[in-house]
């Protein structure tokens, strides 16, 4: 529960927006229509206008006339939508992600939403980016099985908003400079004499511009309207002194923030808070909740708390006021097709913030703010959002203790990301100065990008359009053609696996097939960030951002500092054991050859059990096993090798990143059987090192030594998921072990881990009364869920993930 | 005549295309050797297609949690 009263009345009627299943588990969630009846509204009357404009018109529409709402007990205010209980929906962006929501349960307004889905049809980046591809490829794209489906048509995004600039300046001082930018060209277009070369180029940037001026105006009358709610509130409807007096405090922060500079902590926190909602889910959708949190918010933490100098507050009040930020977040809608709600099987969204690690001075970054930050964690008990603690050398042990107390509750969260290894990627592989390179926070689950004021991660184009591994070995077999689910030839012809003669054989048709999935994937990202720039303008994140505004140029198109990322989702450790077998069975020792081995994964090992068994026990990744870790160093180094080759939108190759989301158990039901001795259905690996369920057998070192065989520094993250025994983490000694634990994975250089603290007769028994265990919550991938809310089958792998014991030294 | 648009076993819409879905029907009993106890062997299924005889009237999302 929470530290006081209020925050516990919160949690109470807080109306959680997770799902469960692909569907969402509160009964009253319902889909919202205000901002998609204000944006077409908008869009009918201004098309013919440049789409900056367009789209700037539209979010003024939106914030002028969305009903906003401030419920009591409330310390931070603003919403998404017109009702606490809805999500709101974006028919500008895709065609079928509307349609499914408009045709879903969580849709009244069906006729109304019908012909607005209809209405957008043709300018939705679904109808325009589909047209840079064949029919064929979209088949391939949009069965999800070897890829992502694209972003143009799953309408999932992510971004790292500017905070920074908007804490900093506020809002007034940046339209003055916009206006400046304004006259400035102005004034050269009507130099004399004329110069085309260096005054065309001024066009667009005037339209930009103009579109930036727009949109600050209406963010700030926008903040004004939540001001004269809170006040009239106060004055008119309230009868309580001291809610009174906080809502007159709202309002003065409202009519302050974000036009202004940030005074203190709660202008800081509310200005964040606008900025988020704007960047995340007003002007477009887009997932994460990536900050520095302890760093954007330490400058304000010390005037409120520690000097005392700007909006006084105890210690205690600014953790009430943390616990209010991760019940908003709880409580905020974020809108997903169906099968990306699977695919973040117990979330809401991807909402990761970011503590520890160093500043750019070098020194450490943990100070009492991430301390307060991380004891509202563990008061409130949410999911979200989920935190990632940079863990590095020099962190303070107090804070590291609080970290740990965290994932001793068995939250699954912080989760951990190396330091060190991070930061010197991010200069290394993308020319970061050093001091910047310093800052940065995870964008989601486990991709680290910059902050600050300019060149922050803006489009989903750095990351997505997914690579999924175990699917790309099956039909690598196959001569290319998915026989399990689609029924389509997903990938080239590399001929049928049965007549393959050596390991290289069917190593080659793997690479061949992999080189395939990621160009189409890499290409339809690409296509989909021409499309976003071209077609879904964001002026307002555009307007925070300190290049954007110097440039005159729109958030999507500029790439200063490029980061991208390509995901390998759930299956690289089910390609790694497979072709370990596949390397010991058939080729070194012969004792079943690739014809037998194909037969009998196209029949599910039906009558086979003894060959299963034989391939199920051949070595395991995660057992300090040189033999197959010589696979996986195989494996990731291919993996590497193939990204390498191409060169996306922002100027550079992409690192791949080795996760699974939820991916693991949504990818499962549509691979076919596997060579790890696999069946088909059953879910795949649940990381990038995580080993394969029940595989890891030789303790938890043995599992570290098996994932630090793998070069991390050449991928942007490679995530290792390890249950820890509940008993031992709540021993007098389980800090000192976990501790030395870390100490050991540090100097492995992995790049990253995770805890499950909870025991197989808990899960087990939450399974058979659930109402007892409603606090119970459970890592999956990269975020973490309330167990009780997973469908069945998610729970079953999370009960069969190996428990590590600490103690045993192995 | 029925479409597996209205069987419960339909989960709509894995893919990128709302009009198909996955058969959740058909499961496979593991054998002991394996650390979950079933899988679901998905099938991909176009939601206008005439239903099969393993249908069973009922919206997905309702059961969806005990069904995955
Ligand atoms: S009708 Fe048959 S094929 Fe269609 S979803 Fe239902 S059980 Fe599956």
């Amino acid at each position: 529960m929470g530290t006081t009263e209020r925050t516990t009345r919160l949690k109470n009627r807080c109306r959680f927006k997770h799902v469960a299943g692909g569907e969402y588990v509160d009964a009253g969630v319902k889909a919202g229509v205000e901002r998609a009846r204000l944006i077409t509204q908008s869009h009918k009357e201004n098309i013919g206008e440049p789409n900056c404009v367009i789209r700037a018109k539209g979010l003024e529409n939106i914030l002028s006339n969305i009903t906003v709402h401030i419920q009591d007990d409330e310390l931070i205010v603003g919403a998404n939508t017109e009702h606490p209980d809805y999500f709101p929906m974006y028919p500008e962006l895709s065609y079928f992600a509307t349609l499914d929501m408009v045709e879903s349960q969580y849709c009244d307004h069906k006729d109304e939403m019908r012909e607005i889905t209809e209405y957008w049809k043709p300018y939705t980046i679904q109808t325009k980016g589909e047209k840079y591809f064949t029919p064929e490829e979209i088949g391939i794209m949009y069965s999800a099985t070897t890829i992502q489906p694209p972003m143009f048509v799953t309408a999932f995004s992510s971004i790292v908003p500017t905070y920074e600039s908007v804490l900093e300046d506020g809002l007034l001082k940046r339209i003055e400079e916009v206006e400046k930018n304004i006259a400035n060209a102005n004034a050269s277009l009507r130099k004399s004499p004329w110069n085309a070369q260096e005054n065309l180029h001024y066009l667009d940037k005037l339209d930009q511009w103009k579109a930036m001026v727009i949109a600050m105006k209406a963010v700030v009358g926008w903040a004004q309207r939540h001001a004269r709610l809170a006040k009239i509130m106060a004055e008119n409807f309230l009868t309580d002194a001291k809610r009174k007096e906080e809502l007159l405090e709202i309002s003065d922060i409202c009519r302050n923030v974000p036009a202004n500079p940030a005074r203190g902590l709660r202008d800081a926190m509310q200005s964040k808070w606008f900025t988020y909602l704007l960047c995340h889910s007003i002007e477009r959708y887009s997932s994460g909740y990536g900050q520095k949190e302890d760093k954007l918010l330490w400058p304000y933490f010390q005037k409120s708390v520690i000097e005392k100098s700007d909006q006084p507050m105890s210690r205690e009040e600014a953790v009430e006021l943390f616990e209010c930020e991760r019940l908003k977040v709880s409580e905020h809608g974020s809108t997903k097709g169906r099968q990306l709600r699977e695919f973040f099987a117990g979330s809401n969204d991807l909402f990761i913030l970011t503590l520890g690690g160093i500043n750019p001075d070098g020194s450490d970054a943990s100070n009492d703010c991430t301390n307060a930050i991380l004891e509202a964690t563990e008061s409130i008990i949410t999911t979200e959002p989920s935190i990632s603690f940079r863990w590095n050398e020099i962190g303070n042990t107090e804070t590291k203790q609080k970290v740990f107390n965290c994932i001793k509750k068995g939250f699954g969260f912080p989760s951990i990301k190396n330091d060190e290894m991070n930061t010197q990627q991010l200069i290394k592989y993308f020319n970061v100065p050093e001091e910047v390179a310093r800052d940065w926070a995870l964008v989601l689950c486990m991709s680290p990008g910059i902050t600050g004021r300019r060149g922050t991660q803006k489009t989903r184009s750095e990351g997505g359009s997914d690579v999924y591994p175990a699917k790309v070995l099956e039909i690598a077999l196959t001569d290319g053609f998915d026989e399990f689910f689609s029924n389509i030839q997903l990938g080239p012809k590399t001929g049928d696996g049965a007549e393959f003669k050596s390991f290289e054989d069917v190593w080659n048709a793997l690479k061949l097939q992999l080189r395939f999935a990621i160009e189409l994937g890499l290409r339809s990202k690409d296509v989909g960030r021409i499309m976003e720039s071209t077609h879904l303008s964001c002026p307002f994140i555009s307007s925070i951002d300190d290049g954007c505004v110097e440039k005159g140029m729109d958030a999507n198109a500029l790439a200063e500092v490029p980061n991208p990322w390509h995901n390998i989702i759930g299956g690289s450790v089910v390609v790694i054991d497979s072709m370990t077998a596949i390397k010991q069975l058939v080729f070194d020792e012969k004792k079943y050859t690739m014809a037998q081995l194909v037969e009998a994964l196209r029949n599910n090992w039906e009558g086979k059990e003894e060959m299963r068994i034989d391939f199920w026990n051949a070595p395991k990744f995660g057992n300090d096993d040189a033999y197959a870790d010589a696979v996986a160093t195989k494996y990731y180094d291919l993996i590497a090798d193939e990204w390498k080759r191409n060169t996306t939108y922002s100027g550079t190759y992409p690192l791949p990143l080795a996760q699974s989301v939820a991916g693991y158990i949504v990818n499962g039901p549509k691979t076919a059987a596997t060579a790890n001795g696999r069946h088909a259905g059953e879910a795949l690996d649940d990381g990038g090192s995580s080993p394969y369920m029940g595989c890891d057998k030789n303790g938890p070192t043995a599992v570290l030594k098996s994932a630090s065989k793998i070069n991390a520094s050449k991928y942007k993250g490679i995530l290792l998921n390890q249950r820890l025994s509940t008993v031992l983490m709540n021993s007098d000694a389980g800090f000192d072990l976990w501790h030395a634990y870390m100490k050991t994975w540090h100097s492995l250089d992995i790049d990253h881990v995770q805890f499950n603290v909870i025991s197989q007769e808990d899960m087990k028994a939450a399974q058979i009364e659930p109402e007892k265990y409603t606090d119970t919550l459970v890592r999956i991938a990269g975020y973490s869920a309330k167990f009780i809310d997973l469908a069945r089958y998610s729970q079953d792998t999370i009960i069969a993930r190996t428990e590590q014991d600490m103690a045993s030294g192995s | 005549m029925a479409t597996c648009k209205e069987c419960k076993f339909v989960t709509p819409s894995p893919t990128g295309d709302p009009t198909t879905g996955i058969c959740l029907v058909e499961r496979i009993q593991l054998a002991d050797t394996q650390q979950t106890n079933t899988a679901i062997k998905g099938k991909m299924v176009q939601k206008a297609m005439e239903a099969c005889p393993k249908f069973e009237a009922g919206e997905s999302w309702k059961d969806i949690k005990n069904l995955l």
